[in-house]
């Protein structure tokens, strides 16, 4: 049984325009994806900012609420849970997010940011949470003398750390990263990720490891997604994906990254900008910045088509 | 502190000395009085000597902890200012307690229910009370206290005044409870003037925290919306507050000059008024001194409010 299970996700958001606000139209941030993610297992969820990979995040842990589709986490489905045992079921899915600097509140220790979990969940009894804290700030590599400390005297990396050891103080099986290297120094960026394939090894929780950087996904996933607009262009094993890219924008992503994709078909970076999604591309959300685009691009949108080695594409013409 | 105390003192007795008149006009313009009795009074005084003198006269006489003669009282001044400062620092702490009793919930529930009708119903009453000028509110009050039928529980408001003529046969409770009654006009003026803005600010601050990360990390974590809400938002939707209530403060402490005379209420304001007009000069400075040194107490409040609410702020 897989970890995640996500069927036919849609998520919608009202933007109000016209004169008084009153004319609403709708942006389809999320339209109809499918994802899947085994246990003990990471899964890269990668595409350009705008793209609705973050959303999908937030829908997954039902941050917001989706307009239609299954999540199944672990067995439960996360969309027909009431409030209250939404709140229970939490402790088995849990968030690490993009900015170290604001996902702490300011006012809290490191100490009672990590034990809120253990105190919320009732984890451990009160005279515990100390040990339990320290634990955990041996394992995402803080020592003691920082327990104590606000998250203003902490940089970023560390803050990083500390919101992995909160997101990990409930045990959790599923972590959605969201961008969780992107605002850190590069030489930090490579420690936090191997500090969370130890993590991964140890503890053996799935990732959903959200985001728009193929190089950083590409050494802690084991399958990789690309995202765009809103869609599911491509998702394969994340060698397959970087070896030998099949859709013209998975080409186009590796090429953007500095020393990937060289000494293959050489594409040139994404043209252009992301479309509003609120006024998407006809046919395949793709073709107006697709170098390979047909006339039948424009109007047919595809489907994602899954190959007997068990990758999917959602592009006819390659 | 000290050299903004000095610098506010200096300006405030060159201005009473380049305008016109002297604190000593209903004395010379009585035939009574003879010359020479004036002239006595100005030499104990020192109003026959040079400008620079003057002041550093006056100057060293408060720092002996004297502030003069108040020529209009025919008293101390410390004796004149210390019964008005109770008046004043009574009506202010009322008003704003009540302004933020009321204010920072009512912040906090619109901020919560955005866009909903309790948002926009508040709001535009924050937006009348913001715009009502206080002396206005102060008469339409005490219009209301005299053409009203008496209201239940509380009788008939009294419309002036801290206490009432038979205050001094009174038992302390039923004192206590007269006090109140006198301080509800002046007090509700005081608050509206300050309610609003103080509700505009607790809404947006609550509604700014209400976004950042970290409330969204501990939803995510499984806390319930209550905790959520007292726990990390409010604590730090309440930076600005708290800023804000040092000025608040001082500004009621100092600027409730118009509601103190419209509804005679033996205060600050008023007292300042009546000095200035009379160019009672000790009494004006040792206001003006008072006035400076309670905006610097409510700075000063605030800001240990400040240090003692955000493990940030650190005080040297």
């Amino acid at each position: 049984m897989s970890l995640l299970d996500v069927r036919d996700l849609r998520v919608s958001f009202p933007v109000s325009g016209g004169l008084f606000g009153r004319a609403k139209t709708w942006i389809k941030a999320v339209d109809g994806i499918n994802l899947s993610l085994a246990p003990r297992q990471t899964l890269g969820l990668v595409g350009e900012s705008g793209c609705g990979k973050s959303t999908t995040g937030r829908a997954i842990l039902r941050l917001l609420e989706a307009d239609t589709g299954t999540i199944s986490v672990d067995g439960t489905d996360v969309r027909a849970l009431t409030q209250a045992d939404l709140r229970a079921f939490r402790r088995h899915m849990q968030l690490v997010m993009q900015d170290p600097m604001s996902a702490l509140d300011p006012r809290c220790t490191a100490f009672q940011a990590v034990s809120e979990g253990l105190e919320v969940h009732k984890l451990a009894p009160r005279d515990q949470w100390r040990d339990r804290v320290r634990e955990l700030f041996d394992l995402v590599g803080l020592s003691d003398e920082h327990l104590d400390r606000y998250p203003h005297e902490f940089s970023g990396g560390q803050r990083q750390r500390i919101g992995i050891a909160r997101a990990l103080a409930v045990e959790p099986k599923l972590l959605v990263l969201d961008e969780p290297v992107s605002a850190l120094d590069v030489s930090v960026q490579a420690q936090i990720v191997n500090l969370l394939e130890d993590i991964q090894e140890r503890m053996g929780v799935g990732y959903l490891f959200v985001a728009h950087d193929l190089g950083v996904v590409r050494h802690i996933s084991h399958r990789i997604a690309v995202m765009y607009l809103g869609r599911i262009v491509e998702e394969g094993s994340a060698e397959e994906i970087c070896q030998s890219p099949r859709h013209p924008y998975t080409q186009m992503l590796l090429s953007s990254v500095p020393g990937m994709g060289r000494g293959k078909k050489i594409m040139a970076p994404p043209m252009g900008e992301l479309p509003s999604p609120s006024n998407p591309p006809s046919g395949c959300v793709f073709h107006p910045r697709c170098p390979m685009a047909t006339g039948a691009c424009q109007k047919e949108r595809p489907t994602l088509v899954e190959s007997n080695d068990g990758r999917r594409l959602a592009c006819p013409v390659v | 502190m000290i050299p903004m105390l000095l610098g506010v003192s200096l300006l405030a007795f060159a201005l009473l000395q380049l305008s016109p008149g002297d604190p000593l006009a209903a004395q010379r313009n009585n035939p009574q009085v003879p010359d020479e009795l004036i002239r006595r009074i100005e030499r104990q005084y020192g109003f026959d000597k040079p400008f620079p003198e003057q002041y550093a006269l006056w100057l060293g006489n408060v720092f002996h902890g004297n502030l003069g003669y108040s020529f209009k009282y025919k008293r101390p001044v410390a004796d004149v200012l210390w019964e008005r400062l109770s008046a004043t620092l009574l009506l202010a702490l009322f008003s704003s307690g009540l302004a933020w009793l009321v204010a920072v919930p009512l912040g906090v529930w619109s901020a919560l229910r955005r866009g909903e009708w309790i948002d926009k119903t508040v709001s535009v009453i924050a937006f009348v009370g913001m715009s009502l000028p206080s002396f206005f509110l102060a008469l339409l009050l005490l219009y209301a206290a005299t053409m009203m039928p008496e209201l239940p529980l509380l009788g008939r408001l009294p419309i002036g005044g801290l206490t009432s003529a038979d205050f001094d046969s009174m038992g302390w409770l039923h004192r206590v409870w007269d006090v109140f009654l006198h301080l509800l006009i002046p007090g509700t003026v005081l608050a509206v003037g300050a309610l609003a803005g103080l509700q505009r600010i607790a809404r947006g601050s609550m509604l700014e925290v209400l976004r950042q990360p970290y409330v969204i990390a501990a939803r995510s974590r499984g806390l319930s919306e209550g905790a959520i809400l007292w726990r990390h938002a409010f604590r730090n939707a309440a930076n600005p507050l708290l800023t804000l209530l040092g000025f608040e403060f001082s500004a009621l402490l100092s600027g409730a000059a118009f509601t103190e005379i419209i509804t005679s209420w033996p205060g600050l304001g008023l007292v300042a008024l009546e000095a200035v007009r009379a160019k009672d000069l000790f009494l004006v400075m040792a206001t003006v001194l008072m006035g400076s040194l309670l905006l610097l107490l409510g700075n000063l409040l605030s800001d240990l409010l400040l240090a003692w609410n955000d493990p940030r702020v650190k005080l040297r």
